[in-house]
């Protein structure tokens, strides 16, 4: 059984059309990509998958289950996890505090320590900062907070949002290493990405997006090396 | 004596009473004072009220004297008309002098009689609150405060076609029920309810509604919910405090509970420091004395205080204590951080503070 199954969405703003009946599917244990330029509609894919955008028509199934119509803070109890774009950290909360708010659908007090060491191990940055109030956080390590909040909430399914706006390249590679070993632990990951080649390189398999549809899929390092990619968001 | 260190709040907060009620009676206070007092105590609780509702979870409101009139209204008819005080003995129960200081325990069936209109004046407030927080989940910013005003003008039109109330005469024949006692009572009950709710996961919850709506959803906090916790729970502190007026006031007017009321309560709760207690209880306290201290100035006295809430807005837009709270309060959530022109709080020496409130 497939763990995420998406069918024929279509997503409005109005008059705009902006997800236009894309299918695609992600197994339990992959990291799946979608790429594709500003606009083509990613974001909006995944907001629909978490509950926090409204689906015109199609389906979202998560283990078999019809979540489409599903409110987001139940979406999150179910197993998928989301880390939205532009980090959205609680800038006027504590290092500390995100991460307790990221635990509240944790009900046992020693899961949400072990969790938060495990948070920890991964990000030892933040570990130093944990009485720091967000707001001083550098970017890097507000996108490292967003990401150790959905370790600590948990979930089966990680659905990440551009993990790489905006960051520098060095933080960029110190991210999608968290990714590549959390997949390993077990998390099954979808991630929206702009930089394509950072994307297909961590993926088994990827979508591309155009203009709200998926114009080519295979796997990641097939579609790294496909001519029309390379000239379209490669630049080679 | 760690144990006096640790509980120190349980002991200061009654001397705090014994020494207002022992000024009183020495005639070092006069009644005037304690007048002013019990207003700064009332609205002490209407902006701990608003603090719920705005500064912890980030929803505009500007019908806070709405449920503050629902509160008063509905106390003033249990207490004078549907069971009247007036019925019961209000000899004192207890009374006896320690020297010139006068000490006395009122009667008890008027002082349960009062307690109930107040539990009702909250009760009906928070099922407004209930009705209003619904349909407006989706309203934000000011969208959310044009309803909340339309709620509180809506609230003063029926009060004042409504026979039973007076009609736009006003009310008259409330007994005098509220005391410095039960003020002062009731606004540490709020202080202490409120900064338990702040520091529980329902006020993290909410705090997070505030910083940040989208994240809020995707964490999994029902943020519908807990937007109607937010406003169930701030009608019912502002119905409480509408209780402690009306027995205070003894004649309500609608036109007390105009728009400008509420936002008297929004300004207490800006200048004082959104989002913080201390800040409330600042707030309230300073800005209900001054216009009485500047009394004797009269005409002069708006324009100082005008003056006074441009500085406190070019110089801290984030409140005289935003960001910060009292040490004795014990709070350990950090609140509001952002910290504007901290160089004068350091410059007045009060660094400690800010330290304490990042740990």
């Amino acid at each position: 059984m497939k763990m995420l199954e998406v069918n024929d969405l279509h997503i409005y703003y109005g008059a705009i059309k902006a997800v236009k009946g894309i299918s695609f599917y992600v197994e339990k244990g992959e990291i799946v990509a979608l790429i594709g330029a500003n606009g083509a509609g990613k974001t909006s894919t995944l907001r629909a998958i978490t509950g926090l955008e409204k689906v015109h028509s199609g389906s979202i199934k998560y283990k078999g289950e019809e979540i489409t119509s599903t409110p987001a803070h139940q979406i999150v109890r179910m197993g998928i996890t989301h880390v939205p774009e532009g980090r959205r950290i609680f800038t006027n909360m504590t290092v500390r505090e995100n991460l307790l708010m990221a635990a509240l659908t944790v009900k046992e007090k020693g899961e949400v320590n072990k969790r938060m060491q495990e948070a920890f191990d991964l990000f030892p940055r933040l570990k130093e900062r944990i009485k720091q109030s967000a707001l001083t956080l550098s970017g890097g390590e507000q996108q490292m907070l967003a990401v150790a909040r959905a370790i600590v909430t948990g979930g089966e399914l990680l659905l990440m949002d551009e993990p790489s706006m905006g960051l520098a390249p060095i933080i960029v590679d110190e991210i999608f290493e968290v990714i590549q070993r959390l997949n390993k632990e077990g998390t099954t990951i979808l991630l929206n990405e702009q930089n394509a080649y950072m994307a297909l390189s961590a993926a088994n398999r990827a979508y591309v997006l155009e203009t709200g549809n998926i114009n080519f899929t295979g796997t990641g390092q097939e579609l790294l090396h496909d001519q029309r990619i390379q000239e379209a968001y490669l630049g080679s | 004596m760690n144990w006096l260190k640790k509980n120190r709040k349980f002991i200061i907060i009654p001397l705090i009473y014994l020494l207002v009620h022992v000024l009183n009676q020495a005639k070092i206070l006069n009644n005037y004072i304690l007048q002013v007092l019990m207003l700064i105590g009332i609205n002490l609780i209407m902006v701990e009220s608003l603090n719920v509702l705005t500064g912890m979870t980030g929803q505009t409101s500007l019908g806070q004297a709405g449920f503050m009139a629902v509160g008063a209204y509905v106390s003033a008819i249990v207490t004078s008309i549907l069971i009247p005080a007036k019925n019961f003995s209000s000899a004192a129960l207890i009374s006896f002098k320690i020297g010139k200081i006068g000490f006395q325990i009122t009667s008890i069936p008027q002082n349960l009689i009062f307690l109930l209109g107040t539990l009702a004046g909250g009760v009906v407030a928070a099922i407004f609150g209930y009705i209003i927080g619904t349909p407006s989940l989706k309203l934000k910013g000011d969208y959310l405060a044009i309803v909340t005003l339309g709620f509180g003008e809506v609230i003063r039109q029926i009060i004042r076609v409504t026979p039973i109330v007076g009609k736009s005469f006003g009310m008259v024949g409330i007994p005098k029920l509220a005391n410095f006692f039960w003020i002062y009572f009731f606004a540490m009950l709020t202080i202490f309810i409120c900064r338990n709710f702040m520091d529980s996961s329902y006020g993290r919850a909410c705090m997070a509604i505030r910083d940040n709506e989208i994240a809020a959803d995707t964490i999994g906090i029902n943020t519908a919910r807990y937007k109607v916790i937010a406003f169930v729970y701030s009608a019912f502190i502002a119905g409480i405090s509408g209780s402690m007026f009306a027995h205070t006031m003894v004649y309500l007017h609608p036109d007390t509970f105009a728009y400008t009321k509420s936002t008297d309560y929004v300004i207490y709760l800006y200048a004082g420091g959104v989002g913080s207690i201390s800040g409330s209880i600042l707030g309230a306290a300073a800005l209900t004395a001054l216009p009485e201290i500047l009394r004797q100035i009269s005409n002069w006295r708006l324009v100082i205080y005008g003056l006074l809430l441009v500085l406190i807005i070019l110089f801290r837009p984030t409140g005289l204590f935003g960001g910060r709270e009292f040490s004795f309060l014990g709070l350990k959530t950090g609140g509001i951080k952002i910290f504007h022109f901290s160089d004068l709080w350091s410059w007045i020496g009060k660094k400690k503070s800010v330290e304490e409130a990042g740990k």
